[in-house]
């Protein structure tokens, strides 16, 4: 699929455990002792650091938002789940009109959320920036996910490729634009899998819970308590959560990652490449958490060096001619309302955030 | 002194190799490999980025030039201390981070213990009574279409039990009660025998919990006097309060926590909410005891009401529960009323 001429280069990170961990616990305590206020240039700190330690043929990126335009952001966005939150207690049926007004103003976020961080990313000194329609951000926010829910489930890949279409396709850098587009057969073959794994894990626990039940059912201590009956089901939904639904998202997007990429071309004829795969992806992701949850969250900073690390070593890029020629304007977007947003929902839009 | 780096035009990804250096009046120069000069300006026009790690240091000229170099000590011997400095030495990995992790362990316990009480406290005091009213007139709503049946005791019993939470009443600030609605609801099996406090201080008693506490006023009382103190001591807003702002502060100090960690956090601030609840519904029946002896009621009914929660239903404590386990319960309430 990738023409053969092209020279692929790995995107190379240079992120040091030791390095981040200062910075981390510095911006952790300033957080602290701040309340809170500082965390906004703490996310410009850790921006810059993976970013500007992050490079293409020794070429580095950079971070340009300010602590400042960031703090004025995630204020407006806490006052005003404040205010929802007081008004929604205050009348429980004023929820509905928030759900109305979400529908049409969380597409507009995420938009702004792209455009603010696109224009203050840069690579090699060129500015990145992000143009999405308003009208094609509720097909990809609101009719897509609609579509989603009335077929059970069973478009996910229509939607993935529609979100990654809207986010990849309305990026450009120094006024060159990205593309992506793909057939349906790979991103189905991604969704055949995660649905496997589900169905897997699923049978699995039921087998389990057959031979579980029979010996609870052997006569000596009689019928399970309803207490232990109740504790038992959310026990095992989230054994389910944990073991069945979470892997397989990351086992999904793993492998939409590495279609996205392999489909994605930059003016000019710039190519892309992602080689990760499900099962050490995964296996990073587990042994993070546990690392995180031994250490009572200190080994934080390290999982985060090793999943940038694995995930840049994955990443090639192709340059088709001379990287010297990029050409851009800076333009400013001082307003983070969309970046806070999406920074308190934890919405990550392109969906392949891993 | 001259420093090697290379340097770019405004927004171009090209780049060529020069040389920075200082003259005596101030001025900066960029020389390119020839020793022409390319650009000047003075000092105070350049914005000079703060440092960060190991990474290359940039210096903007006014013409939105970029200078970079890998040479940190050149750069300052250049121009001097620029600001930021303090702060890249602070997080240079070395022993003495040691005491920041500390620092941030105490922090986390200081803001657990203090900060987050006192913003919680701010919020309650900043709401207005009949935003409260409201709030409740509001939940009961959702409640009643959900939940709840209009209440099929007799008028006489009902009367009964209103005059003894109005004599509870009388033995709290009224201030601390924006609501001293007393309403009665069938909730059917599912919750059975119950009562509950809204935070604006609407009780609601079920109807079943009438009939299983008839023969006993003291116990019926007790439940009364628990459930006001839940409203006095404003538990229900402080809970509403503290998961707001617990996962605000979650979700922007955490910052990128990756896959599945996500989720466990979330799920860690429910344990802890439950935690927090435990210890309300222990401040409840602490603060209970006083408003039954001041009515003229014996606090023991409050105990023997967790017996028979006990026998009826098991302990029912644990990490997972929202309660306290009633055996435990009921021994504290008998302890602290002696």
């Amino acid at each position: 699929m990738t023409p053969e001429h092209l020279d692929f280069k790995q995107v190379q990170f240079t992120g040091r455990t030791g390095e981040w961990f200062g910075i981390w616990i510095v911006n952790l305590l300033l957080s602290i002792i701040t309340i809170g206020i500082y965390s906004a240039w703490a996310k410009v700190r850790q921006k810059r650091y993976f970013y500007g330690n992050t490079t293409i043929d020794g070429r580095a990126f950079d971070y340009h938002a300010t602590g400042g335009q960031i703090l004025i952001g995630r204020l407006i966005v806490i006052g005003v789940f404040i205010l929802i939150s007081l008004l929604t207690t205050l009348n429980p049926l004023l929820i509905f009109v928030v759900y109305l007004a979400a529908i049409f103003v969380v597409p507009w976020l995420l938009i702004r959320s792209a455009r603010f961080n696109a224009r203050n990313t840069s690579w090699s000194n060129v500015r990145f920036n992000f143009s999405g329609d308003y009208g094609d951000a509720i097909a990809t926010f609101v009719l897509f996910p609609i579509l989603v829910a009335v077929t059970l489930y069973t478009t996910i890949p229509l939607l993935t490729r529609k979100a990654h279409r809207f986010y990849v396709g309305n990026h450009m850098i120094g006024g060159r634009k990205f593309a992506f587009d793909c057939n349906l057969g790979p991103l189905y073959k991604a969704f055949g899998l995660a649905a496997l794994w589900v169905i897997a894990v699923f049978a699995i626990m039921i087998a389990i819970g057959l031979a579980g039940g029979f010996s609870a059912f052997d006569g000596t201590r009689g019928a399970p308590s309803e207490d232990a009956i109740a504790i038992g089901t959310i026990g095992v939904l989230y054994g389910f959560l944990f073991v069945g639904f979470f892997p397989a998202v990351i086992l999904y997007r793993a492998l939409v990652r590495n279609v996205v990429y392999a489909n994605t071309v930059l003016d000019g004829g710039h190519r892309f490449a992602s080689t990760t795969r499900a099962l050490p992806l995964l296996g990073i992701a587990v042994t993070n958490t546990l690392a995180v949850i031994l250490t009572l969250g200190l080994a934080l900073p390290w999982t985060q060096i090793r999943m940038t690390r694995y995930l840049a070593d994955n990443t090639f890029v192709a340059p088709n001619g001379s990287l010297d020629a990029f050409v851009g304007q800076i333009e400013q977007d001082r307003s983070a309302v969309g970046d806070a947003f999406s920074d308190i929902e934890g919405i990550d839009i392109g969906g392949v955030g891993i | 002194m001259v420093v090697a780096g290379r340097a770019s035009p405004p927004g171009r990804s090209v780049s060529v190799p020069v040389t920075l250096s200082v003259d005596e009046g101030g001025m900066v120069h960029l020389r390119d490999v020839n020793d022409e000069i390319w650009r000047s300006a003075p000092v105070d026009d350049l914005r000079i980025d703060q440092p960060l790690a190991r990474l290359d240091r940039k210096v903007t000229f006014p013409d939105g030039v970029l200078f970079q170099t890998p040479d940190h000590v050149g750069l300052d011997a250049a121009l001097g201390r620029t600001r930021g400095h303090t702060l890249h030495g602070a997080e240079a990995f070395r022993p003495r981070l040691i005491a920041a992790i500390a620092a941030t362990i105490v922090g986390i316990g200081l803001i657990w213990r203090f900060a987050l009480p006192v913003l919680v406290a701010f919020a309650v005091w900043l709401t207005p009574d009949p935003m409260l009213r409201q709030m409740d007139a509001g939940t009961l709503l959702t409640l009643d279409r959900l939940l709840l049946n209009p209440s099929s005791l007799p008028a006489g019993r009902q009367a009964e039990i209103a005059d003894m939470h109005a004599a509870l009443l009388e033995q709290v600030d009224p201030r601390d009660v924006p609501s001293t609605t007393l309403l009665f609801r069938d909730a059917g099996k599912q919750v059975g025998p119950n009562a509950f406090a809204l935070p604006g201080g609407t009780v609601v008693v079920t109807d079943e919990l009438a009939r299983l506490l008839q023969d006993d006023p003291d116990e019926l009382a007790g439940v009364l006097a628990h459930e006001i103190s839940h409203v006095t001591e404003d538990h229900g807003l402080k809970a509403l309060y503290r998961s707001i702002a617990l996962y605000v502060v979650v979700s922007l100090m955490a910052g990128d926590t990756g896959p599945i960690l996500d989720e466990i956090l979330l799920e860690g601030n429910v344990l802890l909410s439950l935690r927090g609840s435990r210890d309300a519904e222990r401040e409840a029946d602490a603060r209970a005891i006083p408003i039954l002896q001041g009515a003229g009621y014996n606090p023991e009914g409050l105990a023997r009401f967790f017996d028979r929660l006990e026998t009826m239903m098991g302990d029912g404590g644990g990490w997972a529960s929202t309660h306290p386990g009633s055996g435990e319960r009921a021994a504290r309430i008998r302890n602290l009323a002696r």
